[in-house]
Order: structure tokens, then C-alpha cells, then sequence
């Protein structure tokens, strides 16, 4: 039994930073709260998102200033640490999107459109 | 003693508040917590989010049918190796510890150097060289590790509502008037003690002034920048320290420039120098306010991007 083939590391990490963030757009949000959400608009690809990964991707993004944090009491009255999208994050998360489709409509234009191409063997 | 521990004082211990009372995950964060730098304070937030993640993930698969054995060993398990959580603290924390200990390491020079010059060059005694070599690098380390957390990668509780921020130590101003009235308590109690013949320095008043001057030199450059206080919103930018208070809107700011000099290089805890220029009313005189910025500060990245933004351009 194996799911979908794994991602290079390079091309998945500004990928996830860019998810991440466009799903903070909805409400802030706690890394498990974020790892389910993730998984759910990933679906077959959710294995992507390594929880040992999430974390050091939400600190990065609150170390660059596009994601803020604040602590309050979770559902069993632990400390949870919720994080939300800053003025900054938006701005950024625009100019990620746009990169993304011209990426996407390149793609589209040139190697998915070549005859014979290889296809992923897992 | 593993060599990281050291670097984790004064607070080494595993921060209770993490603890979940579940052996098999309170065995992972202990081991988790033995990989992270720095101080109690600086660990607990790292330790306190992960302790959720797993906590929560245990409970899902309890709700599945899984005993609560299994399900903490799948929380573990599906969490995986906490190297890169680790790797990403160290390497935040590492950055303020070389620079924070390097600057005050050369201060120490500068200073040692100085107490040579003013006592002629004395026949020191082992406890003396002992005695004042390590102070400064002590700071540094103090600095780095114990009081200054806010270098975690976050910004810290009610930091941040509605787009306004502070750019402050976490202990702000009163924490830098307690440090700097321990640490000069201590100082003039050696001296006094020494002045009436007795303790440390009962045979060297001269010598215990001038240590009481570098102690005093040493605390000043170190806490000086906890004595200022930052807040930033949408309208504009307040700046409050010892000497001023100023409050500037976005729109009267006409320039942001770094400046490096020898002084920002040297100056412990090392930080960008920032000089903002204003004008209260158009075509009016242009205010000036230089800032140290130390790389220790809450939200110092995020002060420095939000003046970027501000700029006017050109």
C-alpha cells in the first residue's frame, strides 16, 4: 500500500508556507486546529504536512512578521497558541498567489503540455 | 553534564506547566525540552504548544476506539522527530547568543584594559583577575539567555491587538530599574563592606571604586535598551525612554535610514541604530530620533518592516 508519491522538500516548503497562510485567512487558528484543516483541503495529499514540520513553518512565518500569536486557554483548559495573518502576511500571501499562478500558468504552457511526458511511478 | 545544559541556566529544569501527566508524552517533551537553548522562560512556550499538539492528537484517537496507551504512542509516533522544532529554536537563539556575547566579551576587554590603565598596572592577584574577567562574558550570557527571551520567534501574549505592537522587553522599563538597582546594591555593599575593613574588599577601596565603576558601565550598556518603550499602531509610532517622549503619525514621517557604526557594532546587546526624521506640519522643521535598536527586543523585526513600509519612498 502507498499514497502519493513524496514532494521534494525544496518545492513543498514555500508551497506550505503559502497554504498555511491562505488558510489563516479564514480566522486564526492552533497548529493541530491548522494540521486538520490542511489535511482536509489536501485530501489524498494531506501526508505532505508533517506535524514535525507545521511548527517550525508557523515560527519562521511569526519570525518574518506575516503571522502573529497570542496564547489563551484551549478546549481542555491547557495553554494553546493561536496564530492569525498579519497586515504584513496578507501582503505577502498576494505576491505568493500571484507567483503561484504565473508558476501554475507556466507549467500549464510548457511541461504539462509536452508530448510524452513521464509520468510519477510510486 | 552534557554541554547544552549549560546554556540553559539558570532555569535548566523541565517547565512544569508543560508536564501533560501522560508518562509516554511527558518522556517525549522532557526529551524534547534536553535539546532546546536557553533559559526556563525562553523553552516554556516551545514545550506548552507541543504538550497541546500532542495532547490533542492522543485524545482524537482515544475517541477512535484506541486504548490510551496506543493512542499516546500514536501521538509520539505521528508527530515524529522533534529535530526541526529543536533546529529552529537553537538557530534563533544563537544568533542573539554570538552577538550579545561577543559584543560584551569585547566590553570586558575594553574594560579590564581600562582598570589596568587607571591602577598602573597592579600586581593582581589571582582572585582579581578572577574576580572581574568573567564578568562581562557572565552578562553577555545573562543577557542572551536569561533576560532577554524576547528573541523567541513569536511576539509574546497580548503583544499584538488590532495591528498595534510593542517593541519592548518583556519585563520593559521596571525590569531594567530592578537590574539596575540590584546590581548597584551589590556593588556599593562590596565597597562599603570594604571601606569598613572587612569582606572582598577590605584591602583595596581604590580598587573596589573603580570595580564598582566598570559593574555600573557594564549594567548600563546592557540594560539600556530595556529602558525604552515602543508602540506601534495603525495612525503612528510612539517612542518613550529616560530622556524622551515622542509621538510620530505615519503621515509626518519623511524618512527611515540604518545607520552601522563602531558603536552599534560594539554596543552590548548588539542592535540596529535606526534614524527616523519627521515634520509636524508640511514644509515645517524636520524632528530627528536615533534609536538603538537591541536585536533582543519583542517585535524588533517587526517594528523595522513596519517603518520600511512607512517610508515615504526616495
Amino acid at each position: 500500500m502507498s499514497g502519493p508519491p513524496d514532494i521534494d522538500d525544496q518545492l513543498l516548503r514555500g508551497l506550505l508556507d503559502t497554504l498555511v497562510m491562505d488558510l489563516l485567512r479564514e480566522g486564526p487558528n492552533y497548529g493541530f486546529g491548522i494540521l486538520e484543516a490542511l489535511g482536509e483541503r489536501l485530501g489524498e495529499d494531506a501526508g505532505i504536512v508533517k506535524e514535525s514540520t507545521l511548527y517550525p513553518l508557523l515560527h519562521r512565518l511569526a519570525d518574518r512578521g506575516y503571522l502573529a500569536s497570542h496564547q489563551e486557554p484551549g478546549d481542555r483548559g491547557r495553554p494553546r497558541r493561536y496564530y492569525r495573518l498579519t497586515d504584513e502576511g496578507q501582503e505577502f500571501l498576494g505576491t505568493r498567489l500571484a507567483e503561484w499562478r504565473r508558476v501554475a500558468g507556466l507549467l500549464d504552457r510548457t511541461l504539462l503540455r509536452s508530448p510524452g511526458l513521464p509520468t510519477s511511478t510510486s | 553534564m552534557r554541554l547544552i545544559h549549560c546554556l540553559r541556566l539558570p532555569a535548566p529544569g523541565f517547565p512544569r506547566e508543560a508536564a501533560t501527566g501522560d508518562p509516554t508524552l511527558d518522556a517525549f517533551l522532557r526529551d524534547t525540552d534536553g535539546r532546546l537553548v536557553g533559559s526556563r522562560s525562553i523553552r516554556r512556550p516551545y514545550l506548552l504548544e507541543l504538550a497541546d499538539h500532542l495532547v490533542e492528537a492522543r485524545d482524537r484517537a482515544i475517541e477512535t476506539g484506541v486504548s490510551p496507551d496506543e493512542a499516546s504512542r500514536f501521538a509520539v509516533e505521528a508527530y515524529g522527530d522533534p529535530e526541526p522544532l529543536v533546529a529552529t529554536q537553537r538557530r534563533a537563539r544563537a544568533r542573539i547568543f554570538r552577538v550579545t556575547g561577543l559584543a560584551t566579551w569585547l566590553w570586558n576587554g575594553v574594560m579590564v584594559a581600562l582598570l589596568l590603565i587607571l591602577l598602573e598596572f597592579p600586581d593582581w592577584t589571582m582572585l582579581w583577575v578572577l574576580t572581574v574577567l568573567p564578568l562581562g562574558p557572565l552578562m553577555g550570557y545573562g543577557f542572551a539567555y536569561a533576560i532577554g527571551p524576547s528573541s523567541a520567534p513569536r511576539p509574546v501574549f497580548a503583544d499584538e491587538v488590532d495591528g498595534s505592537f510593542t517593541v519592548a522587553l518583556r519585563g520593559g522599563p521596571r525590569l531594567a530599574g530592578v537590574i539596575l538597582l540590584l546590581g548597584t546594591a551589590v556593588a556599593g555593599a562590596l565597597v562599603l563592606s570594604g571601606l569598613m575593613g572587612w569582606g572582598l574588599f577590605a584591602e583595596a577601596p581604590r580598587e573596589a571604586s573603580l570595580f564598582l565603576l566598570i559593574l555600573s558601565g557594564l549594567l548600563l550598556t546592557g540594560t539600556g535598551p530595556l529602558l525604552v518603550h515602543i508602540e506601534v499602531d495603525a495612525e503612528g509610532f510612539g517612542y518613550r525612554s529616560a530622556l524622551r517622549d515622542v509621538r510620530v503619525r505615519w503621515d509626518q514621517l519623511v524618512g527611515v535610514d540604518r545607520e552601522l557604526g563602531p558603536v552599534g557594532v560594539l554596543r552590548p546587546p548588539i542592535g540596529p541604530k535606526v534614524r527616523l526624521r519627521w515634520c509636524e506640519e508640511p514644509g515645517g522643521p524636520v524632528s530627528e530620533l536615533r534609536m538603538h535598536l537591541d536585536g533582543s527586543m519583542i517585535n524588533v523585526d517587526r517594528l523595522l518592516a513596519a517603518l520600511d513600509r512607512r517610508a515615504p519612498a526616495g
